[in-house]
């Protein structure tokens, strides 16, 4: 038995009593503010999206017998979030993933100043996620735009003045890429890492086995970082299910509904068309269908996703 | 060295290069057109070049009384949340590395589950709920909800830098009648500088990074912060005040991004521990 000094001042309160109030007091601050701000708020939501719950009416909130979710399915606005959803998570998580493998095997390599690049393409995850949208709206500004005017120069463009963020097919492929462009360097930081810690010796034996580059990567260096790849991208789809920044600024979810995710469409439904029931339910079942999602990831990744998630 | 080992190196200098240069090019351009005025900018061909470009823009800025509110307010939210989310995370991670007790899994696995949850469906609820307790329009209730943002994150990278410190320091000092939470406080912690400094960047660039909660909770002016001021302000008539907002948003990423310089290590350290165990 480990020495008890307390006790064994023949002190009256035992350490054991000591652990519990210190283990406690050590949670408590943690569990409080949880609670406050997610706990309470989460299953409040779940409460409101089952009422008649609208800012403006005189009523107080009232049972409503799942009209909210029966008004988010009817209407056909569940299929229209969950395509919009589903089209920017994928692109904006597969693009900055390939974009960031590509970058951290490069970096990979035996460069000098490796640092020095990786803290200059990390830069643009550190701008502020407002500044983000803006700036590339202004980039992507039909008249003035200097991206326009490059496009141009090269004669690629039908349409001179081609709008970007307020076009009903484009304004999703300018919301990607701004995504894109705050993401990819940190996706890129953390497969470096992974990289950088993937055993020489099996590199050398597979080398020596005459292994090309390609085979290297595919057999040696992809396994061996499984754990950080899963994690990279679970941590990718979580933060883009939860984009409401970048869109919200850039195109408020239009132009005609066309970027409008279920983050988007839940804020809008509460604070905008000032019905808080609805809204509640589009993120209640926004929060089931990611909820799954999650799960499903995680149970059937054959890896170990590393400790973190 | 034969030409076969140089060849794919400048191949890779060259690619990374292009892509350096794709990355940097619309920050660059943000800063360039911050120095130009909207005459300028509402021309082509446009200018590439800084030079030629004024402050103009900066010192109007900085006399905009709204924008000063909006800085303070983001600095002083920012700050609070650093502090009250190392104190916290301290006291969690450090209970959650140390013992060992019957929901301690069911705990951790709700910690992180807490990241799943869209912010939008929290947000809805916590309006009225933040209503209901008189939290609307308070630092405290903005605080709060950053602190709560960055907990999950910040509690797990604690521990795991506790974890590597080995029990037999506790006990030692313990040994030494030094109480549970001076051990910790005096001991323990100042070895693990570099996780505290960590997730201080990260709560920090979150706080000022976040948007929707500030958006929801704080609705009059004077206690709105940067990323609000900045997208209201350039809105209605002024959204084509291309200048104005530029240079705003300027000022709003230097602060991130000087830290981020002076820092990189932290940051970096912390964020790839998310991922790669060890």
């Amino acid at each position: 038995m480990k020495t008890n000094s307390l006790a064994s001042r023949g002190g009256w309160m035992k350490k054991r009593h000591i652990d519990r109030f210190f283990l406690t007091a050590c949670l408590i601050p943690a569990i409080i503010l949880i609670t406050i701000v997610v706990l309470i708020p989460v299953l409040q939501a779940v409460q409101i999206s089952l009422m008649d719950y609208k800012f403006i009416s005189k009523q107080a909130p009232a049972w409503n017998n799942f009209g909210n979710y029966k008004t988010l399915f009817r209407s056909g606005d569940f299929t229209v979030y969950l395509k919009n959803t589903s089209i920017y998570i994928f692109f904006a998580v597969s693009i900055s993933f390939g974009l960031a493998l590509f970058l951290s095997l490069l970096l990979n390599s035996k460069i000098k100043g490796r640092n020095v690049m990786r803290g200059m393409i990390f830069m643009s995850w550190t701008i502020p996620s407002v500044v983000n949208a803006l700036l590339w709206t202004w980039l992507f500004q039909p008249q003035y735009g200097v991206l326009n005017y490059i496009f141009n120069t090269f004669g690629w463009l039908a349409n001179e003045n081609q709008t970007w963020v307020q076009h009903p097919q484009l304004a999703m492929v300018t919301i990607i890429i701004a995504a894109v462009w705050a993401q990819t360097p940190y996706m890129m930081v953390m497969l470096l890492a992974g990289l950088q810690s993937v055993s020489s010796e099996l590199v050398e034996a597979a080398k020596i086995d005459g292994a090309g580059r390609f085979n290297i990567l595919r057999y040696v260096q992809i396994p061996s970082i499984r754990p950080v790849i899963d994690t990279a991208v679970l941590i990718s789809v979580m933060t883009n299910s939860q984009m409401y920044t970048v869109i919200y600024n850039m195109t408020q979810g239009g132009p005609m509904n066309k970027t409008t995710t279920f983050s988007i469409a839940a804020y809008q439904e509460a604070f905008t068309g000032y019905n808080l029931g609805l809204g509640a339910a589009t993120g209640v079942v926004w929060l089931i269908i990611i909820g799954l999602i999650v799960f499903l990831y995680k149970t059937y990744s054959e890896r170990k996703i590393s400790g973190y998630l | 060295m034969n030409a076969k080992a140089i060849l794919p190196k400048a191949s890779t200098y060259a690619v990374l290069s292009v892509f350096i240069v794709i990355f940097l090019f619309p920050i660059y351009w943000m800063a360039v057109s911050s120095f130009r005025d909207n005459s300028e900018l509402m021309a082509l061909p446009p200018k590439f070049s800084p030079i030629g470009g004024s402050f103009q823009n900066y010192i109007k800025l900085f006399h905009m009384s709204e924008f000063m509110t909006y800085f303070k307010n983001s600095v002083l939210v920012a700050s609070s949340t650093v502090l009250l989310t190392i104190l916290v995370a301290i006291l969690a991670g450090y209970a959650l590395s140390r013992f060992d007790f019957r929901y301690k899994s069911l705990l951790m696995t709700a910690l992180i589950s807490i990241q799943i949850f869209p912010t939008t469906v929290i947000i809805i609820s916590l309006f009225t709920f933040y209503r209901d307790l008189g939290m609307l329009n308070t630092y405290r209730g903005l605080i709060l909800a950053d602190t709560v943002n960055a907990l999950p994150f910040s509690i797990w990278l604690i521990k795991s830098f506790y974890d590597t410190v080995p029990r037999s320091l506790d006990e030692a000092a313990y040994i030494d009648g030094c109480g549970r939470f001076r051990t910790l406080w005096t001991i323990i912690t100042p070895l693990i500088l570099p996780g505290l400094l960590a997730i201080g960047v990260y709560a920090f660039l979150g706080s000022w990074d976040d948007f929707i909660f500030s958006m929801t909770i704080m609705k009059e002016e004077a206690m709105k912060t940067l990323p609000i001021g900045l997208a209201q302000s350039f809105m209605g008539e002024y959204v084509y005040d291309y200048s104005g907002m530029m240079t705003m948003s300027m000022v709003a990423s230097l602060p991130v991004v000087i830290l981020f310089i002076f820092l990189q290590k932290y940051m970096v350290a912390g964020l790839t521990a998310g991922a790669v165990k060890g």
